[in-house]
């Protein structure tokens, strides 16, 4: 697979804010499982779980070849991370431009695009 | 093209309307603003005061409160989560004094008097503490981001 350039530098951009926070996150949890919302009843175990999928979202960012699904999912997770947390938003407005970095991704692997 | 712009317009609209109608319900409403100033009358100096602030699944109440310097902030938790008041932002907690969680908590225990709970607490547990500087010090709940209130000290 020959991915150019420009779309290696956009999926490695998306994946690094996938892969940062599980990391981080054994070593100090309590900074991340914060973000949960109120909704979901929140845990240690939860919060590794979400991690190990978010590296696997990553992975398949970097790796895959029909990549519309995970960052189509990567957009959406961002933005839902940043409604659900929006008293938090000084912090978090990076992710909505990581957000649109993931649509444009999604847009370089719409289906229709690719069957073409 | 144009159906995969009119999708990102609608999502994006209803991203910013989600945004407004629930993300920021952390912050008060000009109804929320409790008028607890205790010594706001006070020509001379008055004895310390406490101020109660509850946190429940729907988050801090009141949302802001106004006391004065000395005065101490009661926050009790009577959600049915952990609580860890902290000044914003999250996760550092640098506001209120530019010092970060990881520089004034140590093994859970807050080490320079910086407003900042340093441990969760479970359900039916309180924490106080004692404002020694006037400003408005924004902060929220480390174990639940999105659940935030303002100190306002005169």
């Amino acid at each position: 697979m020959r991915v150019p350039l420009h779309e290696l530098l956009l999926r490695l951009a998306v994946a690094f804010s996938f892969v940062y926070p599980p990391i981080a996150a054994v070593a100090d949890p309590d900074s991340w499982i914060g973000y949960f919302p109120a909704f979901i009843p929140a845990s240690i175990e939860l919060l590794h779980v979400f991690g190990a999928l978010e590296i696997a979202l990553a992975l398949w960012i970097v790796f895959g070849r029909r990549i519309f699904i995970p960052s189509a999912l990567a957009a959406l997770l961002l933005l839902a991370i940043v409604v659900v947390n929006g008293a938090q938003f000084d912090v978090l407005f990076r992710d909505v431009s990581i957000a649109l970095a993931a649509l444009a991704l999604a847009w370089l692997h719409l289906p229709k695009r690719e069957a073409l | 093209m144009n159906k995969f712009i009119w999708i990102l317009i609608i999502a994006i609209v209803v991203i910013v309307g989600a945004w407004f109608a629930y993300g920021r319900s952390g912050q008060p409403t000009a109804s929320e603003i409790a008028t607890t100033t205790p010594e706001a009358a006070a020509p001379v100096a008055s004895t310390p005061q406490t101020v109660t602030v509850t946190y429940t699944d729907q988050g801090f109440s009141p949302a802001t409160v106004n006391v004065a310097v000395g005065d101490t902030v009661r926050f009790v938790n009577q959600s049915t989560g952990d609580m860890w008041v902290g000044a914003d932002e999250h996760p550092t907690h640098t506001s209120y004094d530019g010092t970060a969680t990881r520089d004034h908590c140590a093994d859970g225990a807050n080490t320079n008097g910086s407003f900042d709970q340093c441990t969760r607490t479970a359900p039916g547990t309180a924490w106080s503490y004692t404002f020694t500087k006037a400003g408005s010090f924004d902060y929220h709940n480390h174990a639940r981001a999105s659940a935030g209130g303002t100190v306002v000290v005169q």
